[in-house]
């Protein structure tokens, strides 16, 4: 089992901390990918082998985010507000973080106002490259559910994007509470 | 979502690195040694309990016994 875990941690642990980093900064991505991990450690008996192991992961990570769903809020609209992005506060000061392009704010800002679900599977698609059949097996969700949702978050955001006055097919916003 | 703001999207953030080495090789330490602490707490914890019960017996014992 140790040799299997060690080989599955190395391959896939860099890409899933980048991930996690992007989400809510470094500290907590630390502490995110640890808690994965060692989930993924513990249940590691339970996993088939014969299933592809990216959305095992990629699930129990969503599954630890979720107690971190405030932060990233918090971390996207501070983006929005001020052009400084918490994230990568921590980065080579050379980068001019006080002139973030006005399109990335919007673009932060967009973030910050989806649906927790669907701000889930849109980075997940977009960040972690997970396929629409990968993220339904990481979210336990049907796929037509998955593909529906992602495309209505796309649509939402690209909306939220277009100057004002130029929104089109914006999509009814749901509730949390409701589904497709 | 138009081509361009999906770029926007997976640009967003992008210049975050992948974690060092280092780094990699600490969470690993972390993630694959606490069963072995764990391990080690379990056999710790099952010894103190196994000598109270022994001390809980002896003096139970020295009680039944007639002291002369």
């Amino acid at each position: 089992m140790s040799g299997a875990f060690h080989e599955a941690f190395q391959a896939e642990f860099p890409a899933l901390h980048r991930y996690l980093r992007r989400r809510v900064g470094a500290a907590a991505a630390d502490d995110l990918a640890a808690d994965t991990f060692a989930t993924a450690y513990a249940n590691w008996h339970r996993f088939d082998g014969r299933r592809p192991l990216r959305p095992w992961l990629y699930g129990i990570a969503a599954n630890h985010l979720r107690h971190h769903w405030r932060r990233e809020e918090r971390q996207l609209r501070a983006y929005a507000r001020t052009g400084i992005d918490p994230v990568i506060h921590d980065l080579d000061a050379s980068i001019d973080r006080a002139d973030a392009e006005s399109q990335k704010r919007a673009l932060a800002k967009g973030l910050a106002t989806l649906r927790r679900a669907d701000r889930e599977i849109l980075l997940l698609h977009a960040w972690a490259g997970l396929t629409d059949s990968e993220i339904a097996e990481a979210l336990s969700l049907p796929p037509g559910t998955v593909k529906s949702r992602l495309h209505r978050t796309r649509e939402q955001l690209r909306n939220q994007l277009l100057p004002s006055g130029q929104e089109r097919d914006r999509p009814r916003p749901l509730t949390d509470g409701e589904t497709t | 979502m138009t081509d361009s703001t999906f770029h926007l999207l997976t640009q967003f953030r992008d210049d975050v690195p992948l974690p060092t080495d280092e780094l990699t090789q600490r969470i690993y330490e972390r993630v694959a040694q606490p069963s072995s602490t764990r391990r080690r707490l379990r056999v710790t914890v099952a010894v103190a309990v196994g000598a109270l019960l022994l001390t809980a017996a002896a003096i139970a014992a020295v009680k039944e016994v007639p002291w002369w």
